[in-house]
């Protein structure tokens, strides 16, 4: 195919803008949206849970941002194929779009609520993420989350084909893999001795490098960053391996 | 012959389904001894640039797995398929419309699945709108269109693709009388040049427009030729 990025863009263009569609209020739902969860999160988490950390709901909203991205996407993409069957049927195209445009659009979601974050720690006067230092480690964060995201859909969705089973087990993986991320809870609340097991969640040092980028929380492992970054490039090309070779059956299947 | 006049190849081509009897789960599939079907066996098959090919055969004899291998929705499982040049079929015309898209939103959607590039579907935007006569709804949502109108739609968008290769089955045309007649013309058209594979019931209409034709039976070709000697062959069989 030889218009891959082009078919791409418009499938996530399609994506996000079927979202809106005969909504009244149209786009601005893409600012309102995450406001009104922030709010909420914000307050009822900060009831909760402190954990010590001083400004705890930035803290949060650090984690929660980028999880939802996380969660939303793969939850949305692994049945995908099985949803478009009738496309898949009857037409011929990368099937890889499907899965990666919903990816896409979410990361778009993600990028705009997380232009709303800074804003607000613009407005409040906390600048530690416009160093350029911290801003970098942010924008590599991102890339590594939007790598593992896209990589770990495009496993979970060429496998539902086959067994749907692997839609379930998502669901309830993501549940799990919630609380074993630190999200709600800062990452030096874990034991020394434990720690090295939760750095085996690649997710772990994505959010424990955006905590320190945005609100400089925590510690900043660099050895495990690299080889989590490492063990998720290797995750991605083995999910676009996977699925080339699988979407071959997928018509067969559906 | 020189790969250069071909527009399909065709080589041991076999196609192997698995039989379903239940949804698959993880455990079943684990268990279960699979049950095989051949829908396609050992199928040679040249189809000269600008060649019409009729195919015909009874239903499960492998038609439709053909097409789609042709296609490229499915991959054969042994064998090989060259294809030289755009495939456009004609059967599924509307697979790629979004509901709560605009028509003209659909036009880029669907122009991008059937192979062309954003810049191609932008020059051929107005004569695309043109031959489906939809100016009026171009900016309403799909879900608004009637039937007639989509598949209006999805004809124009596929014979402005520019398809070297097109598949036709007995629907001809889309729409009402008048629009029937102006698709008629353009296949007309089509058929003097491009390369046709017809796909039909209509033994009369195939040996009105394909000079040759293959006759499936159970996934093989049981007998191929000029259309008048392959008719013939199928019609004693069904007797």
């Amino acid at each position: 195919m030889k218009h891959f990025g082009e078919l791409l863009f418009a499938f996530t263009q399609k994506e996000i803008k079927a979202r809106y569609k005969n909504a009244v209020l149209g786009f601005l739902w893409m600012f309102l949206n995450p406001v009104i969860q922030m709010l909420v999160m914000g307050f009822v988490f900060s009831l909760i849970f402190r954990f010590g950390i001083k400004d705890y709901y930035l803290f949060l909203f650090t984690g929660l941002l980028p999880w939802n991205f996380f969660a939303l996407s793969l939850n949305k993409a692994t049945p995908s194929i099985v949803y478009e069957r009738s496309l898949i049927q009857k037409s011929s195209f990368p099937r890889e779009v499907i899965p990666l445009s919903i990816v896409l659009s979410n990361f778009f979601h993600l990028l705009i609520s997380l232009v709303l974050l800074l804003i607000f720690l613009g407005v409040t006067g906390k600048w530690q993420i416009f160093y350029p230092i911290n801003f970098l480690l942010f924008v590599i964060s991102l890339i590594f989350l939007l790598i593992f995201t896209a990589g770990f859909s495009l496993i979970t969705s060429s496998l539902n084909v086959f067994w749907r089973d692997v839609n379930f087990f998502t669901q309830a993986l993501v549940l799990i893999w919630f609380y074993a991320t630190p999200i709600l809870y800062p990452i030096l609340v874990i034991p020394d001795r434990l720690r090295t097991i939760f750095y085996l969640n690649p997710l772990s040092g994505i959010f424990v490098s955006f905590q320190k980028a945005i609100i400089n929380h925590g510690e900043f492992p660099f050895k495990i960053l690299l080889i989590q970054f490492l063990i998720i490039i290797f995750i991605f090309t083995f999910g676009i391996n996977l699925f080339k070779n699988r979407a071959k059956y997928f018509s067969d299947w559906l | 012959m020189s790969n250069q006049q071909l527009a399909i190849k065709i080589e041991n081509l076999s196609k192997k389904y698995i039989l379903h009897h239940e949804k698959p789960t993880l455990v079943e599939s684990f268990l279960k001894k699979k049950e095989e079907l051949w829908a396609l066996k050992n199928i040679n098959l040249e189809i000269k640039k600008g060649e019409k090919l009729g195919i015909i055969g009874p239903n499960g004899a492998g038609k439709s797995t053909l097409l789609k291998i042709i296609c490229g929705i499915t991959t054969p499982t042994t064998g090989t398929v060259n294809t030289n040049g755009r495939v456009a079929s004609l059967i599924e015309l509307t697979a790629g419309f979004h509901p709560d898209l605009t028509g003209e939103e659909n036009i880029y959607v669907n122009g991008l699945l059937l192979g062309m590039s954003r810049k191609e579907i932008k020059n051929k935007f107005k004569a695309i709108v043109n031959f489906s006569e939809l100016w009026h709804f171009i900016d309403s949502p799909f879900y608004t269109y009637s039937g007639g109108m989509m598949l209006r739609l999805g004809f124009s968008i596929a014979i402005h693709s520019d398809p070297d290769i097109l598949i036709v089955d007995e629907v001809l045309a889309a729409g009402d009388q008048a629009f029937q007649e102006k698709c008629q013309e353009r296949i007309k058209e089509f058929f003097k040049e491009k390369t046709i594979l017809f796909v039909s019931h209509n033994l009369r209409m195939i040996k009105l427009l394909c000079p040759k034709a293959i006759w499936l039976d159970k996934g093989r070709i049981r007998s191929s030729g000029e259309t008048k000697k392959v008719v013939k062959e199928y019609l004693a069989k069904y007797k």
